[in-house]
């Protein structure tokens, strides 16, 4: 930082050291919460272990071998980028739509803006506490809907068919993501130059043109934002999956998450569960190193 | 100006046609009704929930509240959460100001490892660390205490908090730093008297950040908290919900309108503050 003289490391150590005591009681948190618990995570996929007692059976790359032939992880992986890919999809594209649309102004706008926005305020435990209900196939009130407007050759048991059960939690996700997706899109409109889409305006372009040509252009980047928040966020999704089916029935909705939870807590096989969860951390940093050049490189063009 | 206003203002509803209100009416029936279906639930008897899921509450009674809270443990629940929720708070908010008044503002040898050290966090998935960190607790003997809930918690928010609160220290001029240290003010005193009451906005939206997080886990407090007297709201709510049985349906929608209510209600007073803190922490992609 400084190019005048270079002090010596002794003395640059000890100008450190108030700010070294401001951020140690985040490094022992992180240390004992993280860091010791990351490495041991490496230790346990190599072992096998039943989440109790010391680790004595060391079984190398087995756990690995393991994971990579079962047809279950495989399945969970393909759910998850199912979820993801309806998510980016669906979720963003209503979620700019609606946005654009209070952007244009519109009566009760207020209303909409916080009826729009509030399924976002709600937790996905709770969300999916009501979905199972909303799916249930006796009172719940989808099938109830599908019978009054003479469709109930459509009513289904929802959750707890192999078919249906991950597009119906796909479904509720994407319910619940559109209101975040909505809220950044309209920031970000609200950002736009307001005499770029005046000077269109007296152009006489069109409105179609408009959106084309000076709205979506100015969106992209927030588009890329969204696209690697969905990404990122969905990988992680358990709450609502655990909640609404339990990666059931047998397995059918399934996503990382849950399988890693399930071999471990429900199954006892720590070791393969590990291994399962250190094979999706590569996978996931591998799609953010993806997503953070694309990010640069998308950002370039728009300069 | 003044007059760019007003053509504007002619133009603003130009171009929403009647088919699009109506278009954005279902879109919002569909974002609101599953809530308020389960709050009109909540004032029926078990008996107008059975006869018919549409009828509408005949009386504002509160039967299914009382039982939720007495016979199906939700109070405990609610003051656990609560808990748990300030106290993450507040180890949330003092140790993100240290770190970002470090970060932002102080000589700091190694600084950028540093920095890495903390955002590496963001790449690491939760599950991941679930079990060694599960284990790590169990270990410690700290499993069922809330040290075992804040600090993964913590850990958990550290780079999202950081990441926000030092772009924020960033703007604050360093001659403000410089003009409090010739008054003979010190690291310590700076950062408490000075930095903390420029930051308050910044704190108001950690605050909503963290309290949400906090508020809403699920995955660690299922896997850590063995001890049924300290469930949370959202690992009780699936307790609550098995007993559908023997309590009935009705008292389990008044267990979900209060745990739903809690942020709409927060979000419905504070819709501004709301907003900016939410698509502030969007930054983090």
């Amino acid at each position: 930082m400084n190019i005048k003289k270079k002090p010596s490391l002794w003395q640059e150590l000890k100008e450190s050291i108030p700010a070294y005591l401001l951020i140690l009681p985040t490094f022992i948190i992180l240390a004992v919460f993280l860091f010791v618990p990351f490495a041991n995570a490496f230790r346990i996929s190599l072992y096998k272990y039943k989440g109790y007692g010391e680790l004595t059976k060391f079984v190398g790359l087995k756990n690995y071998i393991n994971v990579l032939q079962d047809e279950q992880f495989y399945r969970a992986f393909g759910n998850t980028f199912k979820l993801i890919g309806c998510d980016l999809i669906f979720s963003i594209t209503i979620g700019f739509i609606l946005a654009y649309v209070l952007f244009k102004g519109i009566r009760m706008k207020r209303f909409f803006n916080t009826a729009l926005f509030i399924p976002y305020l709600i937790s996905m435990v709770v969300i999916g506490c009501i979905w199972r209900i909303i799916y249930d196939p006796t009172i719940g009130p989808l099938n109830q809907v599908l019978e009054m407007i003479g469709l109930g050759n459509l009513a289904q048991p929802w959750l707890s068919q192999i078919g249906t059960a991950l597009p119906s939690i796909i479904v509720t996700w994407i319910w619940r993501t559109i209101p975040f997706n909505m809220l950044i899109c309209y920031a970000n409109i609200m950002m736009l130059p307001k005499d770029q889409l005046e000077a269109a305006q007296m152009d006489g372009a069109s409105q179609w043109k408009r959106l084309r040509y000076v709205i979506i252009p100015h969106m992209i980047p927030t588009f890329v934002t969204l696209a690697i928040l969905t990404v990122t966020n969905d990988l992680r999704a358990f709450d609502l999956v655990w909640v609404m089916t339990q990666g059931g029935p047998g397995g059918a909705s399934d996503v990382l998450t849950s399988y890693v939870y399930s071999n471990a807590f429900v199954s006892q096989k720590f070791g393969p569960a590990t291994a399962a969860s250190i094979i999706m951390m590569v996978a996931m940093i591998g799609i953010t190193v993806i997503l953070q050049i694309v990010k640069k490189a998308g950002g370039k063009n728009h300069e | 100006m003044s007059r760019v206003k007003s053509l504007r203002k002619g133009k603003r509803r130009q171009g929403t046609s009647i088919v699009t209100f109506i278009l954005m009416l279902l879109v919002a029936g569909v974002s609101i009704y599953p809530l308020i279906w389960v709050i009109l639930q909540s004032f029926k008897t078990e008996t107008q929930f059975l006869g018919s899921i549409w009828s509408l509450p005949t009386s504002l009674n509160f039967d299914n509240y009382i039982r939720a809270f007495k016979e199906a443990n939700l109070l405990v629940y609610l003051k656990n959460t609560i808990i748990n929720t300030v106290a993450t708070l507040v180890v949330d908010l003092v140790l993100v100001t240290c770190l970002g008044y470090a970060f932002s503002k102080l000589k700091m040898k190694f600084k950028k490892v540093l920095w890495y050290l903390i955002l590496i966090n963001m790449l690491i998935p939760t599950p991941i660390i679930l079990l060694p960190m599960y284990l790590q607790v169990v270990d410690l003997g700290i499993q069922n205490t809330l040290a075992a809930i804040v600090f993964p918690y913590y850990q958990g928010f550290a780079p999202l908090g950081l990441i926000l609160i030092k772009s924020y220290m960033d703007n604050i001029p360093d001659e403000i730093i410089e003009s409090a240290k010739i008054d003979g003010c010190g690291t310590f005193r700076i950062l408490i008297s000075i930095m903390v009451p420029l930051v308050k906005p910044m704190l108001v939206t950690l605050a909503i950040l963290g309290g949400m997080n906090a508020w809403n886990e699920y995955m660690w407090a299922l896997v850590s908290i063995s001890d049924t007297s300290k469930y949370t709201l959202s690992v009780g709510l699936a307790v609550i919900r098995d007993k559908i049985a023997t309590i009935g349906y009705t008292p389990v929608f008044a267990a979900l309108t209060v745990s739903a209510m809690v942020f709409v209600v927060i979000y419905l007073f504070a819709q501004k503050t709301f907003v900016r803190s939410i698509t502030a922490g969007a930054v983090k992609g």
